[in-house]
């Protein structure tokens, strides 16, 4: 007679998602599962099956979980701070989760013959109550399926950065920026949130012949701690210009593309940014 | 709307190029195009030898473009500070007396306005081929003053005479003339600042305007620190 495997997992669930703990408490009740809440003092017994909760994957929960989920934060409506905001709680949620974790989300509930961790029926709570999970097009394209995983790639749209248009030239779109006047910053943003990892940011350019006599400086990285790299084209074309950094923990990223030096000529055509995950 | 827009432009600049016809010489600027209002105040901004005061004689008709317009409404002074166009071997009376013709104004009236500025005593009655650039200036500036222009050019102002003397000079033109325009090449950083609106910098062949004194001051800066 076959054993059904020991069940030691560890349920990340965002203290932002605090109507996902009533649906999970009812579904470890039926399949008569018990849920660890360090938070509120319990101890994972030394034997049998359980689910610890934990509001972040980094947490130290004194074993080696053998399964993973995570209820997706959520997302909310319209709205530059909302959408940050919802970047801020899926980052977290995810921080640290390994790539195998399911991913809950409110269509989890209805999906058929689904059970998370194979043991616990979710089916049957009212989903208008829970949180939906992630919803696309907000303009962060890094959660749209779920945890970001080493090796992914996302072109990032233009339009959740600020550009440079102090000298925008009527007729010219605005990511064709002219270079005159003192060193400033020319593209910047967009302080949507990560998870941790090693993220490597990638710009491609092209600039005049004025333009290409200029110093430039990439910076990467969290809003206090990011690395940089000054560079100067030698010349008018196309030029692509990346670097990594590492994010020890959740953060709101920020991206600067500077004009190291005053200009009285010259032209920088933004083409694209792309993030990838490399860690 | 762009009746009165355009009636309040004094100085309308267009396409201006200047190249000295040298062989071999790269041009000092090229396709300039700015205006100035009747009560504008631009300053000129480079590093010696890039072609402020060119410009500047080339707006005084002093020198012609090698190509554009140069079209004002408003009566503009020569360069103050030029010390040139003066007839050398006239005494600095007769030259005031010649300058008063021409611009119609009463002989008189101008003499006493500029020797009363210029402090040049008895030695408007030397010819001016004697006299030091110094006076020359001092004469230029003085005239300038009496005769009453829309419109000053300045190059280098600050650089004729002592520092009692400059103090008058600016108070002149600065003070008691606040509702004229002007144009002034300097170094003087501080004076730009506290001056002007505007800042016009020619560097390595190009010319730029800029609506933000404050950023041609930090661009211009830069450029001569680099």
């Amino acid at each position: 007679m076959s054993q059904r495997p020991v069940l030691r997992a560890c349920l990340v669930l965002p203290a932002t998602s605090p109507e996902w703990a009533v649906v999970i408490s009812a579904a470890a009740q039926r399949a008569n599962l018990p849920l660890i809440r360090p938070d509120e003092g319990d101890v994972p017994p030394e034997s049998g099956d359980f689910v610890v909760i934990v509001a972040t994957a980094t947490e130290d929960v004194g074993f080696s979980p053998t399964d993973w989920a995570v209820v997706e934060a959520g997302s909310l409506d319209a709205g530059f701070e909302n959408a940050v905001e919802a970047s801020r709680r899926c980052a977290l949620a995810y921080d640290g989760v390994p790539e195998n974790a399911a991913v809950i989300k409110a269509d989890f509930v209805n999906g058929t013959g689904q059970r998370l961790f194979d043991r616990l029926d979710l089916r049957g709570a009212d989903t208008g109550d829970l949180n939906p999970g992630w919803r696309d097009g907000i303009g962060w394209p890094v959660f749209d399926n779920g945890p970001p995983a080493i090796g992914d790639e996302f072109v990032l749209p233009i339009s959740i950065f600020s550009l440079d248009t102090r000298h925008a030239q009527i007729g010219r779109p605005s990511t064709d920026i002219e270079l005159v006047g003192r060193a400033r910053y020319l593209v910047f943003g967009p302080y949507y949130w990560l998870p941790m990892g090693v993220w490597n940011i990638c710009l491609t350019f092209a600039v005049d012949a004025e333009g290409g006599t200029r110093g430039f400086r990439l910076e990467w990285g969290g809003l206090e701690e990011f690395d940089h790299f000054n560079f100067s084209p030698k010349g008018a074309g196309r030029y692509a210009v990346s670097m990594d950094h590492e994010f020890k923990t959740a953060a709101s990223v920020e991206l600067r593309m500077v004009l190291a030096e005053a200009a009285l000529a010259g032209r920088f055509v933004l083409e694209s940014i792309v993030l990838k995950r490399t860690g | 709307m762009t009746d009165a827009i355009d009636q309040d432009v004094g100085l309308r600049v267009e396409h201006l190029a200047k190249t000295y016809p040298t062989k071999g010489s790269k041009p000092l600027f090229t396709d300039l195009n700015f205006t100035l209002s009747r009560t504008g105040r631009l300053a000129i901004l480079g590093r010696n030898g890039q072609g402020k005061s060119t410009l500047i004689k080339i707006l005084g008709g002093i020198l012609p473009a090698t190509s554009g317009r140069v079209d004002w409404s408003m009566s503009s002074s020569w360069p103050i500070g030029f010390g040139g166009g003066f007839q050398g071997s006239l005494s600095g009376l007769d030259n005031i007396r010649f300058l008063s013709r021409i611009y119609r104004k009463n002989f008189q009236n101008t003499l006493d306005r500029v020797d009363s500025f210029a402090e040049l005593g008895s030695a408007l009655r030397q010819p001016v081929k004697h006299y030091s650039s110094g006076m020359r200036a001092r004469l230029a500036f003085g005239l300038s003053l009496a005769i009453e222009f829309d419109c000053y050019l300045i190059d280098e102002l600050v650089a004729v005479g002592d520092a009692r003397f400059q103090r008058k000079c600016q108070e002149e033109l600065f003070e008691r003339r606040a509702n004229r325009a002007f144009m002034m090449a300097s170094h003087d950083m501080h004076l730009i600042g506290a001056l002007c609106e505007r800042a016009l910098i020619i560097e390595s062949g190009k010319a730029r305007v800029f609506d933000d004194v404050a950023e041609a001051i930090d661009v211009y800066t830069w450029l001569r620190a680099a």
